[in-house]
């Protein structure tokens, strides 16, 4: 093929995939690029941005609630996101077989997912509330407990957030896993029911394989989202009681608009960045992988 | 690859180039002509309407009247009943641009109805577009510095959080409004209420509907059977009441609604100064010097931790939201609460009457310091520095306080909120009516003295990020939940407190 030909083609090219890579610059690089400079600034709104090193970063560290929120994301997304795949998986497997009522359970597994997120919150914070809640008065009427339990209180707080994340998100995973499951050839099974195989070897040996790369996906995905969780938070706890469950949105959230401190704010993403440019990387080989 | 075996297979490669050029080309002159349509809108004049409106506005004007006392000639500066014809236009073009309100939700429908139907008045009277429009308190909050930012603030703000229009006022956004107080009747406004709004002898908010930041309603018939017919006047006589009343109530409910939690909002944050003041603490002094780390606040938070250890403070109140603290009142779980404003009040008095009889509202108790405070708080106008319309926005403003309809907008809201005028605080409405006098009638008592939040510093907007960083809740919780001493969670207080103050003045 001659040069010509192929610097043509290498023109087209281009010219295809240039509104990518203009919408990329524009909607990704130029807001990430912008994040980390206002990092290294002290940047109020409404007044001008004054380049101040590593000051922010020093700021940063010295502040409670930052601090409380380092050790709330890393718990919030361990536990959030195992359970909330743990609990998807074993579901997806249930509702993998033939049952009856099975299209019903599917239905109304969606219903969490569906629900807006605002009403469910607050509904959720009425379930949780000490004097009001109906969860308190359910334990307090059947004697399981003789006093009212703080659920939204210093120790329970950011347990009772990683319940309620995981009830609102759970079903978009399991309907996933499904899809999944619902991928795997059947003659596999068939043909290692022939060869003997029971169920666990079956699951050992054909299932486990085949979904390792999606459930890896999955795990990743959700731990980029779960790191970027505000509204549960935000509605439930707003950060409290005493920093309980501030994490890197609500805090950075607090400092940004609360405080005003652009350059504070976005430091606080900064610090989070390497993380979740690491994780955005494993997803993107897990997925090519898969 | 993939590519190539296609293009051979489907098209040409001159084809292809061809079609790419034509899409470019199409796309280059889509382009342009978005461009070019919105570069003229944007650097267009503002298109004056052709028809002229003259409108002419008859309003009270303070002249300079000189007379004669005793013989000899002297000046004196009295607001006179004479009113001063104004032309609006064509002075005040009327443009395309509407002229733009924002405006804090209002609570009542009727209040909202009231203020849509003289915005839509006074917009027919000038022949003027007024967009007025009503945001969520904390959308409104969030919105004020971006759109600063951004250049988009409009001509009007009516602002329930006043934390988040000093940073405006600091970075000279607002417009000083001394001629429209002037205009209003300076002497006519109740003591206090413009030190709120006042910084560097600049006033830069017409005050609106006036509260206190920290009311104190409590239940007559509790207090009545421990023997308190009158309410307590000490900080000692207080706490006795509390406990005593503490003791007799049933399982769940408490003697003392005291807000102390992050989520609470600025209901914490304010309870608390007001309770610091009572011990003769205070967080900033006169020269923007943090004060709060001292015996009197040590002594404060000391006794709220003894009140919370007595349990006469729900456990609850630590992850309070803005309204548990109403919701526990009106559902009889507590018998005294902390409120800024009269919402609660002014719910029981809608909603639940026999309530409503049973309650009042207390003096705050004097403590140490032997004085009873009273935290002045408001609601009220801004006007942009920048408006194209600033006559039109003093007129605007200046219509809401015209006494019919203003008065009529004070009873609709009462006891949420009161005028800011002495002579209509004395109306009969609110001198007949016990529990609205209870709480009118202590704007008007000399004996209280009248503070800003932030005092003696002032609502300045690092007190204003002082508040919205639940500093003051934090010190709390960090005692009553956090187990710190009063020492430590009082130290970390004033540190923080600090940095903020220092930037601001370095």
């Amino acid at each position: 093929m001659s040069k010509q030909l192929l610097r043509k083609e290498a023109i087209i090219g281009y010219i295809f995939v240039a509104p990518l890579v203009f919408f990329i610059l524009m909607f990704v690089a130029y807001p990430l690029l912008t994040l980390i400079y206002l990092s290294f600034n002290e940047k109020f709104i409404g007044s001008p941005e004054k380049f101040i090193g590593l000051d922010n970063f020093y700021q940063l560290f010295k502040e409670p609630a930052y601090i409380a929120s380092v050790r709330n994301t890393i718990i919030f997304i361990i536990a959030d996101v195992t359970i909330k795949l743990s609990i998807a998986f074993g579901l997806a497997l249930i509702l993998n077989r033939n049952f009856r009522g099975r299209s019903v359970a599917r239905a109304s597994l969606l219903v969490p997912w569906l629900t807006p997120i605002v009403p469910a919150v607050l509904t959720w914070h009425w379930i949780l509330h000490r004097d009001f809640g109906i969860l308190n008065k359910i334990l307090l009427v059947a004697g399981i407990i003789n006093a009212p339990i703080e659920w939204l209180g210093k120790d329970l707080a950011l347990t009772m957030i990683i319940i309620v994340h995981v009830w609102k998100y759970f079903p978009f995973f399991t309907l996933i896993f499904l899809a999944g499951l619902q991928a795997i050839p059947t003659e596999l099974y068939e043909v290692a029911e022939i060869d003997g195989a029971d169920r666990l070897r079956k699951f050992r040996y054909i299932t486990i394989p085949y979904m390792k790369n999606l459930f890896k996906t999955m795990y990743l995905l959700s731990t980029v989202w779960t790191m970027a969780e505000f509204v549960i938070i935000w509605l439930l706890t707003r950060g409290g009681p005493l920093y309980a469950t501030h994490v890197f949105s609500t805090v950075a959230y607090v400092f940004g608009f609360y405080f005003y401190n652009l350059g504070l704010a976005a430091a606080v993403f900064t610090t989070a960045l390497p993380v979740t440019l690491f994780l955005i990387f494993l997803v993107t080989k897990y997925m090519r992988g898969s | 690859m993939i590519f190539r075996m296609k293009l051979d297979k489907r098209v040409s490669r001159r084809g292809a180039l061809s079609t790419a050029a034509k899409v470019a080309i199409g796309a280059g002159v889509a382009v342009a002509a978005a461009g070019g349509v919105a570069a003229y809108f944007a650097t267009r004049p503002p298109q004056v309407i052709e028809k002229v409106v003259t409108s002419v506005v008859e309003r009270p004007v303070e002249r300079t009247v000189v007379t004669t006392v005793a013989g000899v000639p002297t000046t004196v500066l009295t607001t006179v009943k004479e009113t001063e014809t104004v032309v609006l236009s064509p002075t005040t073009p009327t443009v395309k641009k509407p002229f733009e309100v924002w405006w804090s939700m209002p609570i009542f429908d009727k209040e909202k109805e009231l203020i849509t139907k003289l915005s839509d008045e006074f917009a027919k009277k000038h022949g003027v577009e007024v967009k007025l429009t009503f945001f969520p308190h904390h959308e409104l909050d969030v919105k004020m510095l971006p759109s600063l930012e951004a250049g988009t603030l409009p001509d009007v703000i009516w602002q329930v959080h006043q934390n988040y229009m000093t940073p405006l006022f600091e970075r000279g956004a607002l417009m000083d409004v001394s001629d429209i107080i002037n205009d209003l009747g300076r002497d006519r406004i109740v003591k206090g209420v413009l030190d709120v709004v006042t910084m560097k002898g600049i006033t830069y908010c017409i005050p609106h509907y006036m509260y206190a930041m920290s009311y104190l309603h409590y239940r007559k018939d509790l207090f009545a059977e421990v023997g308190y017919t009158k309410p307590p006047e000490t900080i000692e006589e207080f706490e006795d009441a509390l406990v005593k009343i503490q003791k007799r109530l049933p399982e769940k409910t408490w003697a003392f609604g005291l807000s102390v939690g992050e989520a609470a909002q600025y209901d914490a944050h304010l309870a608390i100064e007001q309770i610091i003041w009572v011990f003769g603490g205070k967080a900033i002094d006169e020269n923007q010097k943090v004060v709060l780390n001292s015996p009197e606040t040590i002594k404060a938070v000391e006794w709220i931790a003894k009140m919370w250890k007595l349990g006469t403070i729900p456990p609850a109140s630590a992850s309070w939201t803005a309204w548990d603290n109403n919701d526990y009142y009106q559902t009889e779980k507590i018998a005294t609460v902390m409120n800024p404003t009269g919402s609660i009040m002014a719910w029981c008095r809608a909603n639940k009457p026999e309530l409503y009889k049973k309650s009042g509202t207390m003096r705050w108790p004097k403590g140490p310091a032997g004085k009873s405070y009273l935290s002045v708080g408001q609601y009220g106008f801004y006007i942009n520095k920048a408006t194209r319309y600033p006559d039109l926005a003093k007129e605007f403003v200046k219509s809401f306080y015209e006494k019919e309809f203003y008065f009529e907008l004070a009873k609709t809201t009462a006891p949420y909120f009161f005028p800011i005028f002495s002579d209509m605080l004395e109306d009969p409405f609110y001198k007949g009516e016990e529990q609205l006098w209870e709480m009118a009638s202590q704007f008007l008592d000399p004996t209280i003295e009248k503070r800003t939040t932030g005092y003696a510093g002032g609502y300045t907007a690092a007190w204003g990020e002082t508040l919205t960083m639940n500093i003051l809740p934090h010190m709390i919780l960090r005692v009553v939940i956090g187990d710190w001493t009063a020492e430590d969670a009082v130290k970390e207080a004033h540190s923080r407190m600090d940095s903020i103050y220092k930037r601001y003045y370095p």
